[in-house]
């Protein structure tokens, strides 16, 4: 038992390197390069991944960038539409002001002209009356002549007087 | 020959140390072909258990030898196995176990022995490796370093013999003595004795439970030492 029988010992040993080298070519060593192997596609499943998380993250911010960058043009736009409308609205309100300017001055002036015509025609007819009223007063005529422009004196005289007060 | 007569071999008219070897190896090839008969890139079952021992084993190996550790694969990973199977199978009644034999024993630990200093020789060159017994000494130290050196390679199979040896040879005997004793006591006609074969009965499974931790303990031990042993011998080159 506690003797070395020197044939069991080499015995022994050569059956041990029998078996390992029959073991490890036809079971654990097509075990262990498949676990390898495996290993090896996991890494690289990990990296491919990782390259995949990469290219998707540059992406995003390509977005984002693109996005932010559409968003501030159409900003731009938006401010330059506003403006342009404001300057649409204050040209066109401008426009509209000097119409009205100029249709009020218009209106003045035909109202003025009008007025005068007015004046003209009552000052023709108030002349008329008042010398068929004083041919019947005086009962008499009166060359016609005479008689309108006393007439036009008095209108006058009238008229200044009124532009005293 | 067994010195307890519950072994099988106790009652044969031969060391049957290679029989017990023979039958350990054929477990391993049984254990081996049910965890590999169809490998799957997922693995279930038998190739779950004996990818995580071997990834666990070559692990190691990596980290105790370096780069070169995918080469004593074989060695690692058998060792081991042979080993813890040999012992366990000194746990079945009427088996006993084969490194409970110093022929055995010395034989493995002869093995790594070679082992180390053929790969310390062939990675280094023959004087590269015996220079390192040197050590980082002044000259007039060298040559008792080298001797210390010298005895100290000596030392390491023989300890990763005795050990091994000693720890299962001890396993085995308490079992086939306490098994004797249930034997004697158990049939006696004597009350006293009847009642002494509870202590044998109880204390046997508990020997058998520490007897499976022994086992493992002792396949384990004796790989980490060769792989510290190689490791060593290998990494010296790198070293230098």
């Amino acid at each position: 038992m506690v003797e070395i029988n020197l044939a069991l010992l080499v015995t022994q040993v050569v059956t041990f390197l029998i078996a390992m080298v029959i073991v490890w070519k036809f079971f654990w060593g097509p075990l262990t390069k498949m676990m390898q192997d495996r290993t090896k596609k996991i890494s690289s499943d990990i990296e491919r991944a990782e390259d995949g998380r990469r290219v998707v993250e540059s992406l995003e911010a390509e977005y984002h960038w693109s996005l932010s960058e559409i968003e501030e043009q159409a900003r731009k736009e938006i401010n330059e539409a506003i403006r342009k409308g404001n300057h649409a609205k204050e040209e066109i309100l401008q426009d509209a002001r000097k119409e009205a300017q100029r249709e009020l001055e218009k209106a003045r002036a035909d109202l003025t002209l009008e007025r005068a015509q007015v004046i003209n025609g009552l000052r023709q007819q108030v002349s008329e009356i008042s010398l068929a009223a004083l041919e019947k007063v005086l009962g008499q005529g009166v060359g016609r002549q005479i008689q309108k422009n006393l007439l036009d004196e008095f209108i006058t005289e009238v008229e200044q007087v009124e532009k005293v007060k | 020959m067994s010195a307890v007569a519950e072994s099988v071999e106790f009652h044969l008219p031969f060391d049957a140390s290679v029989i017990m070897s023979i039958l350990a190896v054929g477990m391993i090839v049984l254990i081996s072909w049910l965890g590999t008969r169809k490998l799957r890139p997922v693995p279930t079952g038998a190739q779950n258990v004996l990818e995580s021992i071997l990834g666990y084993i070559c692990q190691l190996a990596d980290d105790m030898v370096g780069p070169a550790a995918n080469k004593f694969y074989p060695l690692f990973t058998m060792l081991f196995f042979f080993i813890l199977v040999s012992n366990l199978m000194g746990l079945i009644p009427g088996f006993f176990s084969g490194t409970s034999r110093l022929s055995t024993t010395v034989g493995l630990a002869l093995i790594v022995f070679f082992s180390t200093h053929f790969f310390g020789i062939k990675t280094k060159g023959f004087w590269g490796y015996v220079k390192h017994w040197f050590g980082p000494v002044p000259w007039w130290l060298k040559p008792l370093m080298f001797v210390i050196e010298f005895i100290s390679e000596l030392a390491r199979p023989l300890s990763l013999a005795f050990r091994l040896f000693g720890n299962i040879l001890a396993k085995e005997i308490i079992l086939g003595v306490l098994a004797l004793l249930i034997v004697l006591f158990l049939p006696s006609s004597e009350i006293m004795l009847k009642l002494m074969s509870v202590v044998p009965i109880v204390l046997r499974p508990c020997i058998v439970l520490l007897g499976i931790l022994v086992s493992v303990l002792q396949a384990f031990v004796f790989m980490i030492l060769s792989m510290l042993y190689i490791g060593g011998a290998i990494q010296v080159q790198e070293e230098h």
